[in-house]
């Protein structure tokens, strides 16, 4: 199977213990969330008041991006869960937490707060 | 159904006009296409959610432009507004609704992650609301429809 969110939707449907698929439904769920993650500090970082260095803007652009391309290459597989994801969405979540506090506009704020929120729940909610 | 991978690419893509809130639309297809299989009640219970999430994609970017633009609303505007308007009131109280249907057993695992997309598309709701509000000579219907809107907001806002 190659890797496309509509495969990743249709192998949902295809996934009969419930367990296993609410746990295969939540890692694609948390994919939406990572992308946007991504975006939103690529263009604070191009915007005018980029991140302070100590931020460390492009290791955590690099976290995200081995997180979701870990997320990818672990949902075509049969055992597409592991400790190591929940680390790495763990890790994403504090990214967003971090942001919140290197923005001052309030929905931006809102924005960050969101996906870290959500990263985390997702990420408790896997088993 | 729509063929959803390029708009999911597109998530990232900082150029594009998909924000947060799509991203949150968009989490909410695994859910529905998960749920859809655990129940066969849920298609009933929760019709043509995925056609919901579908449209509403093109329309939180819809919104997001007429939000800034300054020349005077036309009527095709005001149209599509309300219509966008109904379908963020009616995917609040899907949620919502989701959020109760989820009580008991595997699914559970899903509560937390539904309370906080209601909250925040509450939030989001209630923003473009308070743009639109300021637009002069609305039309009656979207008073009627903006003021249920508010009432949704409220109402899921008191649990």
């Amino acid at each position: 199977m190659k890797n496309s969110f509509d495969n990743y939707l249709d192998k949902i449907s295809s996934i009969k213990d419930e367990n296993k698929r609410i746990t295969y439904s939540s890692l694609v769920s948390s994919l939406p969330s990572l992308l946007m993650l991504k975006k939103l500090l690529i263009r604070k970082n191009h915007g005018k008041k980029p991140f302070d260095k100590n931020f460390e803007y492009e290791k955590k652009i690099g976290t995200i991006d081995e997180t979701v391309s870990y997320i990818e290459s672990m949902l075509v597989k049969k055992d597409f869960f592991d400790a190591k994801e929940k680390k790495a969405l763990n890790d994403c979540s504090l990214i967003a937490s971090l942001a919140v506090d290197n923005v001052k506009m309030e929905s931006l704020k809102a924005d960050f707060r969101w996906i870290s929120q959500e990263i985390k729940d997702i990420s408790e909610s896997l088993s | 159904m729509k063929k959803k991978e390029k708009d999911f690419r597109a998530l990232e893509d900082k150029d594009s006009s998909l924000y947060c809130g799509s991203a949150c639309i968009y989490s909410l297809f695994p859910l529905v296409r998960s749920l859809e299989k655990s129940n066969k009640e849920f298609a009933e219970a929760f019709p043509e959610f995925e056609s919901l999430l579908e449209r509403m994609v093109e329309e939180d970017g819809f919104m997001f432009a007429l939000s800034m633009k300054k020349e005077e609303y036309t009527t095709e505007d005001w149209t599509k507004l309300i219509a966008s308007l109904q379908d963020n009131e009616k995917l609040i109280q899907y949620v919502d609704n989701l959020y109760d249907w989820c009580e008991v057993g595997f699914i559970s695992k899903y509560r937390n992650k539904l309370k906080e997309d209601s909250l925040f598309l509450k939030g989001l709701l209630q923003n473009s609301l308070k743009i639109f509000y300021e637009i002069e000579n609305p039309p009656m219907k979207f008073l009627q429809v903006a003021a249920s809107c508010m009432q949704t907001i409220r109402g899921a806002l008191d649990l």
